[in-house]
């Protein structure tokens, strides 16, 4: 399939954008959380990042040597796939679960499928409910964060009970200080990618405001206090999955408009999960819901082509 | 019809025809009770017993039972059978029969038994018919063995309620679970294909592994033409 | 219309062969069946009592509690075996629990048929309890699954309750040391738990029999005798002292001699109680540390507050939350008695039950629903809180231990 030639009318834009150029951004955008992760996890985060990025690099490599195919560990995709991954796991999830759920996320998700281009979830996403539904146990042990001795192991809401200000408990869930996934926690650093993101047009604005507005308001709906919809907002998986997983290019629709309802179905079934839904995160599920929905929404909002019929 | 051996007969249930593996019949069955092997082989021999008994028995009765009403006629025969075994089983060994549970009663709607039925028994003389099933039951037994051991050895750590030394700490407890087990019925059918080496790709009955019995009634041989012409 | 009669005929000749063969088995069959079911009801209870020759069905008296499924009385004399079904909060489905009782009133054998709970307590726990008689003596429960264990051991409580008063065993001897617990959530009321269990350690008796300190730091327990017998000096944290016998009567004793002998609490805590009293009073109050105020509950500390020209009391209360973390409160009343201000100084909600499904989601529109709240107006039903029991059950306690100290300080002046 790679070989084939494209061939199509002029006028023709020559761009230096390859696969391999996006993916250097997004590993980019990525490192500032990487980094918020080992800061505020300790080093065992190292590991977890490591191990599973490693491990999705090797199986792709394994899996197109034997099935003989061309190898595609080159365009990076596989170090994305691992390191959004190890974003997604407690610090202290066991190493050969990480490994389990890297063969998950890259193998079953997106090499069974055909490869980049073929899978119809994002594979990240599609390993880590993998690992949720198979290591329930290990992955909702929520750790907390290794400098949150100071604040005593406070949790989100506790904070605001205890009276301080406001602006300091918020602060502290935009920091980062709180328990959850290595990569989720640090809204600072996910919000500094995702402007670079987009800054460099590898991704579009609507997904991620539609996302994260849409939780934000309905929270606000939900509990009627601004500060606590703030805080549903900063918590759990929002920020990393409105910059870096809803915006996949494979599973998402391409039209703005599309990005933008994408964003907004996200949103809308994250907080139903969360206010009515047994478990208490719902992103993961939700960015799997809408992916399945994309061809469906491409349809819906495509664009006529200029001087074409209408359908 | 071929005039196939008698060892031939027996011998292609086993893998070449395996039902569970490569006709993909009773996977009902397949993914319910392949949690555990114990189960998984009772499961196994109890259908073998069914599908030999009425195998015979249909094909014993093939000129008499009229074509209108053949499909209700196997389904009396096979579920008498069912009846039989299971009055057996928890008179005898009723430990199993309440591992087996309620799939136990549904070998009745086996698509295994009732498709030798249809594809078989219904040719051939009773000797044929008794191989065909016997070989078809222990194909079944083994298909559903390989898939227990896998699931029950990685998502247990056990094997046939034996704790295996160093896997019963690192297992994986979704296998057991009906993802896993979608998942792991699809790694054994890759593995079979792989090994058996089937014709790839090929349209109609020539890509067909039930092909050599059905006789060429196959439905999907109506729709061969509107996909090529799509 | 031939072909047709054909069908039918064929079709009804072979559901009538079918069926006499079902039938036939089934003649065969159906008595094994029957016995098959017989026995397996009885198979848990061989495992219990290995010796037994058999079994028979005996009636429970319509008292019995609710967790006692079935009692059955070995033919021979052995004993008995009960059938029990219990749960706790944290559970799925009842716990069932086989246990045999020998004639001689001690258990003989102990299993589980069921267990649903969401921690394990490993398959060691139920042979602690193989010999020990109705009394349970230096029998715990489990550390860290203290719900599930709790309620397992009511359950075996359950069984012998049911024996014992019917007169068919003979009721256990407790020893001394399991008098003492027994008796201390009654004497001591701050060191009891949420379940009512005395939480305790052990310290150096000075002297003394035995001596424990309250793990909320609520006061201390000596065991020591006088000519009657045993008796048992409870102290709270300022020095307050009562003595009692085993039976929770209160009896003439060295109460202040006893007092003496042990650091005050109050004092101990003296800083940390001021610098929350502080935090729920307000740093411009001026404080003065009460001296005495008689009431053995969960109260570490105790101050009056002067702010302007109000008075105010505050006390320093120090409960057992979730998984028996203590939590500390402090609790402003004015000079009638009704709350001013309820300040949590730690975390509420422990993190364990903050991520399980609690209603608690406004914690300051909680606190604030003390405030006026006196002993007259208060009910328990202010601070329950769904999903939340054991900070519930705290907070009910904390503000009952305030209420208590109000009315001891009261009566002292």
């Amino acid at each position: 399939m790679e070989e084939n030639m494209i061939v199509s009318v002029s006028p023709h834009i020559f761009s230096k954008r390859t696969t391999k150029s996006i993916m250097l951004d997004v590993i980019i955008a990525l490192i500032p959380a990487a980094i918020a992760s080992v800061v505020l996890f300790g080093m065992r985060s190292l590991l977890v990042i490591a191990t599973c990025i490693l491990s999705c690099v090797i199986f792709e490599a394994l899996f197109n040597v034997i099935v003989k195919k061309k190898q595609t560990i080159g365009d990076l995709t596989a170090i994305i796939t691992g390191l959004l991954l190890a974003m997604n796991l407690p610090a202290d999830i066991p190493v050969w679960q990480a490994v389990i759920g890297s063969f998950a996320a890259i193998i079953v998700a997106k090499n069974l499928f055909g490869g980049l281009g073929m899978n119809f979830a994002n594979p990240a996403i599609t390993g880590r409910i993998i690992m949720l539904i198979a290591f329930t146990g290990t992955m909702t042990s929520a750790v907390m964060p290794k400098m949150a001795d100071a604040v005593a192991g406070a949790t989100p809401l506790a904070q605001l009970s205890a009276g301080e200000e406001v602006g300091v408990s918020v602060m502290d869930m935009f920091l980062g200080i709180r328990g959850g996934a290595l990569g989720e926690t640090c809204a600072v650093a996910l919000l500094v990618g995702g402007v670079y993101l987009i800054a460099r047009k590898v991704i579009m604005w609507y997904t991620p405001v539609a996302f994260i507005g849409s939780v934000f308001l309905l929270s606000l709906l939900y509990t009627g206090n601004p500060e606590t919809a703030l805080i549903y907002t900063l918590s759990g998986g929002v920020f990393l999955g409105a910059f870096f997983m809803a915006t996949d290019y494979v599973t998402t629709p391409t039209t703005p408009m599309g990005r933008f309802v994408f964003g907004l179905g996200c949103g809308v079934i994250t907080c139903l999960i969360r206010f009515y839904g047994s478990y208490p995160e719902g992103v993961s599920f939700s960015i799997l819901l809408m992916n399945i929905l994309s061809p469906y929404i491409e349809k819906w909002t495509a664009k006529k082509v200029f001087g074409g019929a209408a359908k | 019809m071929n005039k196939t051996s008698k060892s031939s007969i027996f011998l292609k249930g086993l893998i070449k025809e395996n039902p569970v593996l490569v006709l993909i019949l009773g996977t009902c069955p397949t993914l319910a009770t392949t949690t555990s092997v114990i189960s998984a082989v009772a499961m196994g021999l109890a259908a073998t017993a069914v599908l030999l008994c009425s195998n015979m028995v249909i094909s014993a009765l093939r000129n008499i039972i009229p074509d209108k009403v053949r499909i209700p006629c196997y389904i009396v025969v096979i579920a008498g059978f069912v009846s039989v075994v299971q009055m057996l089983m928890q008179a005898y060994l009723p430990d199993l029969y309440d591992m087996l549970g309620v799939y136990l009663a549904l070998i009745v709607v086996n698509c295994i038994i009732l498709g030798r039925a249809e594809m078989f028994a219904r040719k051939n003389n009773v000797i044929d018919s008794a191989l065909d099933g016997l070989g078809m039951g222990i194909g079944f037994t083994i298909a559903l063995l390989l898939m227990a051991t896998f699931r029950e050895v990685l998502g247990n750590g056990t094997f046939a309620g034996y704790s295996i030394p160093v896997l019963s700490e690192y297992n994986v407890p979704i296998l057991t679970a009906s993802p896993g087990g979608f998942f792991a019925f699809g790694c054994i059918i890759a593995l079979v294909a792989a090994i058996t080496n089937k014709p790839k790709n090929k349209i109609g009955c020539e890509g067909c592994a039930a092909a050599e019995t059905c006789g060429g009634i196959c439905p999907s041989n109506e729709k061969k033409e509107d996909e090529v012409n799509a | 219309m031939k072909s047709n009669v054909k069908s039918v005929v064929v079709l009804t000749a072979i559901c009538v062969v079918v069926a006499t063969l079902l039938s036939v088995t089934n003649f065969f069959t159906a008595p094994v069946i029957e016995s098959n079911k017989a026995s397996a009801a009885y198979d848990s209870l061989y495992v219990v009592m290995a010796d037994a020759q058999g079994f028979e069905d005996v009636e429970l008296p319509a008292d019995a509690p609710e967790t006692v499924t079935g009692l059955y009385k070995e033919t021979s004399g052995l004993g008995y075996v009960a059938t029990l079904s219990t749960t706790s909060q944290y559970s799925s489905d009842n716990m069932s629990i086989t246990v045999a009782i020998g004639a001689d009133g001690t258990i003989v054998g102990v299993t589980i048929t069921g267990y649903y709970e969401s921690k394990d307590f490993g398959p060691d726990y139920p042979q602690t309890y193989v010999g020990a008689d109705s009394a349970l003596n230096g029998i715990d429960t489990f550390a860290g699954v203290t719900y599930s264990s709790t309620a397992f051991k009511e359950a075996i409580q359950d069984a012998f309750s049911v024996l014992v008063s019917s007169g068919a065993v003979a009721e256990g001897q407790k020893s001394e040391d399991q008098m003492v617990k027994d008796i201390l959530p009654v004497i001591l009321p701050g060191c009891a738990d949420a379940l009512g269990a005395a939480q305790v350690s052990e310290i150096d008796p000075a002297g003394y029999t035995a001596a424990y300190v309250a793990n909320n730091n609520c006061g201390y327990a000596i065991v020591t005798s006088n000519d009657a017998g045993t008796i048992v000096c409870v102290i709270n944290a300022f020095g307050d002292a009562k003595c009692y016998d085993l039976e929770g009567n209160e009896v003439e004793g060295p109460a202040d001699e006893v007092a003496a002998a042990f650091p005050s609490i109050a004092e101990a805590f003296a800083q940390r109680n001021l610098e929350n009293a502080k935090k729920a009073v307000g740093d411009d109050a001026v404080l003065t540390p009460i001296e005495s105020a008689p009431s053995f509950d969960a109260v570490s500390g105790a101050y009056e507050a002067t702010v302007g020209d109000d008075t105010y009391y505050v006390f320093n209360t120090d409960v057992f939350g979730f998984n028996n973390t203590v939590l500390q409160m402090a609790i402003v009343l004015d000079t009638e008695g009704s709350v001013v201000t309820y300040k949590p100084i730690t975390e509420l909600i422990v993190q364990e039950e903050y991520y399980k499904d609690h209603q608690l989601t406004d914690k300051s529109a909680y606190v604030n629903q003390f405030v006026g709240v006196n002993e007259a107006t208060y009910s328990d039903d202010i601070t329950m809180v769904a999903g939340a029991t054991c900070t519930a059950t705290a907070v009910s306690d904390s503000i009952h231990a305030a209420f208590d100290a109000f009315k001891a300080v009261k009566e002292a002046q």
